[in-house]
């Protein structure tokens, strides 16, 4: 398993070189994709901007504080996103039987799909986020010290943990259905798009989904709230945080169990 | 770890696929969805042979005959439903990864390659892939690149590559990390006649040179004829021959079909004469299809002759379908034409 990883870190390596350089040779597609990508998660952040105009909080969340929940979710979905774009094509791999040169690979299935395609330019998302973090922190005047780091870390961490485990599963569901359905969607931007708000304002079964069925929120919600300092009138602040991790670990074991069942489907059947 | 006398040991395979039924309607889809109720068909039944270093194998059977899913189980992909298979000495879905090392696949008419990268690239990476020392890939690749003529495509992006231009490069990449056993599922399909030839003569002289094991499975009869020394029929999941590539020519006679659009209707006139070797096999308007035996009567000269008795619009030359071959089996054909 550790050779595994080696050769893997090394093909990962190198196709995030031949990803460098292809896009090096299209520099203007490049850059077309990352400032449309940027302009259109730039839009979502002006809208942001223009609702505050008309209110004062959401759910007892400044302006600021929304903002860098918001940073945060692009951050980890964007960055999720970029780490599983060999998942991408999962249902023309499968329909084509060229997922049968995956499995004649001296490597894990999943460690192979993972590194054989590194898409740079959807890096946009998450550098917006990044902005958008750093101007929210900027304007919070918080006291920075090394717990408030270590908060950030984790949370970007696990947030990413658990949208690259739902890409995953996303591209695991073509074990049974060729079709690519639109079900995990709702889970990924749906849900980065949930936890753009605090999760205290929705409904209880609604914020139950997104925080232990399908922990996005509890990822972002959580370590944001012991972070900037906020009162949680739900209760899962203090212990939540140290939690964050092995709920973000369990997800992702949950979903790597999901690939296995579908692997194991695929070779009883052959697709 | 002794190395096995054989290569690929397959005892008693058997695969099993359930199939479910679609059911008309509302009421049919609500019920499949409860009902685990399907047909079981087997794709391969009751299959044993066994593979020694250095043969070059062929498998023939007709689309759907079961080659594809015996190849799938001998590489790892597939598990077997019952029955006992081990490639070089071990089961091959438990070590899949292991003996990926030494097994080189080639899938016709899919592909291995980075679709946006150029072939160099691709081997590089499978070089990373499968631990080849950098300068050991180097040389292998450059042999390869050599015989099969890719200098030129070497840069150019995978997508604009020709089909025959993309398998010489698909070759290069399964054989890259030297396996001992090479395994090509339908490795000619859809190539033209010039493609065609020059994947056999490589794999000819692949085999001639480095005495790797081949199995290579075909519907095309011109693919097992000049390549393959020993021949291994299947169909409907059961194996129904085994043996050496002359007895299976002694069945199939390794005659060949040439079939002629005439510009008259074909029973008008004179009827046709014919050389020695040679019959009509069907005969409707226009078309007419000869039957000929190449040793007697090779296929340029039977053109001339034809060409001297009729005014000829079109010609096409044929191999004899393998489900011909199949037929003749069944038959229990042990020669034909004499």
């Amino acid at each position: 398993m550790a050779g595994d990883l080696r050769v893997w870190t090394r093909v990962y390596g190198a196709m995030l070189a031949a990803s460098v350089r292809e896009q090096m040779s299209y520099r203007g597609s490049f850059v077309f994709e990352l400032v449309g990508r940027l302009t259109v998660t730039g839009l979502e952040l002006v809208a942001l901007f223009f609702l505050f105009q008309h209110i004062e909080s959401i759910a007892g969340w400044t302006k600021w504080e929304v903002v860098y929940l918001y940073g945060m979710a692009s951050i980890c979905l964007g960055m999720g996103e970029a780490l599983t774009t060999g998942f991408d094509d999962m249902p023309e791999l499968i329909r084509s039987g060229s997922f049968d040169y995956v499995l004649v690979r001296p490597l894990p299935a999943l460690l192979f799909v993972l590194g054989r395609d590194v898409k740079l330019r959807i890096l946009g998302r998450s550098l917006q986020g990044a902005f958008a973090v750093c101007i929210s922190v900027m304007h919070l005047q918080l006291d920075w010290d090394v717990s408030h780091l270590a908060l950030l870390a984790t949370s970007v961490i696990c947030g990413v943990t658990v949208y690259a485990g739902l890409f995953v599963a996303s591209a695991a569901q073509c074990f049974w259905t060729v079709e690519s359905t639109e079900m995990f969607n709702a889970f990924t931007y749906g849900g980065a798009q949930m936890t753009e708000y605090p999760v205290s304002l929705y409904p209880g079964w609604l914020r139950s989904i997104f925080l232990y069925v399908v922990p996005v929120g509890f990822v972002s919600y959580v370590p944001a709230v012991a972070l900037l300092g906020k009162t949680d009138p739900l209760g899962l602040s203090p212990w939540g945080v140290w939690a964050t991790p092995l709920v973000a670990g369990t997800f992702l074991g949950a979903c790597l169990f999901f690939w296995r069942l579908g692997m194991r489907r695929y070779e009883g059947a052959g697709g | 770890m002794t190395e096995p006398v054989e290569i690929v040991r397959v005892q008693g395979l058997r695969k099993e696929f359930r199939v479910l039924r679609h059911r008309g309607g509302v009421v049919g889809a609500v019920r499949g969805l409860f009902s685990r109720s399907g047909r079981t068909v087997r794709a391969v039944d009751d299959v044993s042979f066994a593979i020694r270093p250095g043969e070059l194998v062929g498998y023939v059977g007709a689309n759907g005959a079961g080659k594809s899913t015996t190849i799938k189980i001998l590489v790892g992909i597939l598990r077997a439903t019952s029955g006992s298979v081990r490639v070089f000495g071990r089961d091959p879905h438990r070590f899949r990864r292991q003996n990926a090392l030494r097994i080189g696949v080639v899938f016709g008419q899919r592909t291995q390659l980075w679709w946006d990268l150029p072939p160099s690239e691709s081997f590089q990476l499978l070089g990373t892939l499968y631990r080849i020392p950098a300068r050991e890939l180097r040389a292998r690749r450059d042999e390869l690149v050599d015989r099969l003529g890719l200098g030129a495509v070497l840069d150019v992006p995978v997508r604009k590559l020709s089909l025959g231009q993309r398998m010489r490069c698909e070759l290069t990449a399964s054989l890259l990390h030297a396996p001992d056993l090479v395994i090509l599922d339908e490795p000619t399909i859809g190539l033209d006649v010039v493609a065609k030839e020059e994947v056999r003569t490589f794999l000819r002289k692949l085999h001639a040179d480095r005495g790797t094991t081949l199995v290579l499975t075909s519907h095309d009869l011109g693919d097992i004829e000049r390549l393959c020394s020993r021949v291994l029929v299947i169909d409907e999941g059961r194996l129904l021959h085994d043996g050496d590539v002359e007895s299976l020519r002694r069945l199939f006679g390794h005659r060949r079909i040439l079939q002629i659009d005439l510009r008259d209707d074909a029973a008008q006139g004179r009827a046709l004469e014919l050389p020695r070797g040679c019959e009509v096999l069907e005969q409707s308007g226009h078309r007419i299809q000869l039957e000929f035996d190449p040793d007697q009567i090779p296929a340029p000269e039977l053109i001339r002759q034809v060409l001297v008795q009729r005014e000829i619009l079109d010609l096409k030359l044929q191999e004899r379908p393998i489900e011909d071959v199949v037929r003749r089996i069944y038959r229990g054909d042990r020669r034909e034409g004499d």
